[in-house]
């Protein structure tokens, strides 16, 4: 079967078979792109994100502590696309250690979320790319301040629509290649880390997402960005990806948009250092 | 902890992820203010806001109970009931 009907197939049967759960947890993208190599592909995005207890109708972990918890779910995400267009693959089991205040609403013990918080995700997982020429295992643990409630009147508005956050990542690089495939442009693995060995790097995450600016003819405006940088501390080495968009919300509930995107860089696991450019449309589900 | 309670709570906390501007009552659907996208991995308003209420209901006393899958489609009422 032709890979890019075996793509398109995948991405139909899995945004069927989610469309249909009722938490809407699924976001799917289909756009077209100008590659690295210079040539029209297709390229999709899908993003799902599902609670343990509503996939298995059985409560998911939670821990609770005094002034904590932690609770743990599975997250799948995929970038892929035809000809050379940027792939990266991430499955993991994520979990979330919170530190809190705590406050009292109605004689009610809750968290204060109109407090800083500190969210420390923990994930275990792949990475990989749509050859599956390697397989990374990849153990994360993550720092990331909540500093976005409304009601937080110290941090500035213009500030509560960024994101950051600083992960440590170790694991190893499998090699399961073989096809022999010569990857070409976007698809080359130019990552230094070599396979059949430990991984070990840092990654800092910086996003921003401003929202709907302003209306042209009833359809919200917004700029999305998002930088992520990697030291590879067992090959000294930087890695990084930039992404940029200009959105235009097609619904009033934002939950279908179009976006104009560049991107420099592919990340996890390639870190091919091309970059491509085109169109798409996001649906979530 | 009572319905009235813990509706309170929820709307407690919907409040403070509320970026949008949506009024916040008792009919106020999850989806209109809470978001998978607006952190990193899990670390998102729909996550905390699940944990940090599933953390009030066992350190105020009450059982962890399953949540309904549809949960993030319906309002304050609807969840509150089927939790408590």
């Amino acid at each position: 079967m032709n890979k890019k009907f075996l793509y398109i197939l995948i991405a139909g049967l899995l945004a069927m078979q989610f469309s249909y759960s009722q938490e809407k947890p699924l976001e799917v993208s289909l756009g077209s792109i100008n590659t690295e190599s210079k040539r029209n592909a297709i390229d999709f995005g899908i993003r799902y994100a599902k609670t343990l207890d509503s996939l298995f109708k059985k409560q998911d972990i939670l821990l609770s502590g005094k002034n904590s918890l932690f609770q743990a779910s599975p997250e799948f995400i995929v970038q892929s696309g035809t000809n050379d267009a940027f792939s990266s693959i991430d499955v993991k089991l994520s979990g979330l250690f919170m530190l809190f205040k705590t406050t009292t609403i109605d004689n009610q013990l809750t968290p204060c979320t109109d407090c800083f918080m500190d969210l420390l995700p923990i994930s275990v997982g792949i990475e990989t790319n749509n050859t599956f020429s390697t397989i990374n295992g990849i153990i994360e643990f993550g720092y990331v301040p909540w500093y976005q409630s409304p009601m937080m009147k110290k941090v500035p508005s213009w500030m509560k629509n960024t994101k950051i956050g600083v992960f440590l990542q170790a694991g190893y690089k499998f090699n399961i290649d073989t096809t022999n495939i010569i990857p070409v442009g976007g698809q080359i693995d130019e990552s230094k880390e070599a396979v059949d060995d430990r991984i070990f790097r840092v990654k800092g995450s910086f996003a921003i997402d401003t929202k709907s600016l302003f209306e042209i003819n009833g359809v919200g405006v917004g700029l999305v960005g998002s930088a992520d940088g990697w030291y590879d501390f067992l090959n000294s080495e930087v890695y990084y990806t930039i992404k940029g968009a200009a959105r235009f919300f097609l619904t009033q509930n934002k939950d279908k948009y179009f976006d104009l995107k560049y991107q420099k860089g592919s990340g996890a696991p390639n870190f091919n250092q091309g970059d491509q450019f085109g169109i798409g449309l996001t649906m979530t589900f | 902890m009572n319905l009235v309670q813990l509706k309170e709570v929820m709307k407690y906390h919907l409040r403070n992820f509320n970026d949008e501007g949506e009024v916040i009552n008792d009919q106020t659907v999850h989806n209109k203010i809470l978001s998978t996208t607006d952190g990193f991995g899990n670390a998102n308003s729909k996550y905390v806001y699940r944990a940090v209420i599933r953390w009030t209901m066992k350190k105020n006393g009450h059982q962890d109970k399953v949540w309904p899958a549809d949960w993030f489609d319906k309002d304050v009422s609807y969840l509150a009931s089927k939790i408590l």
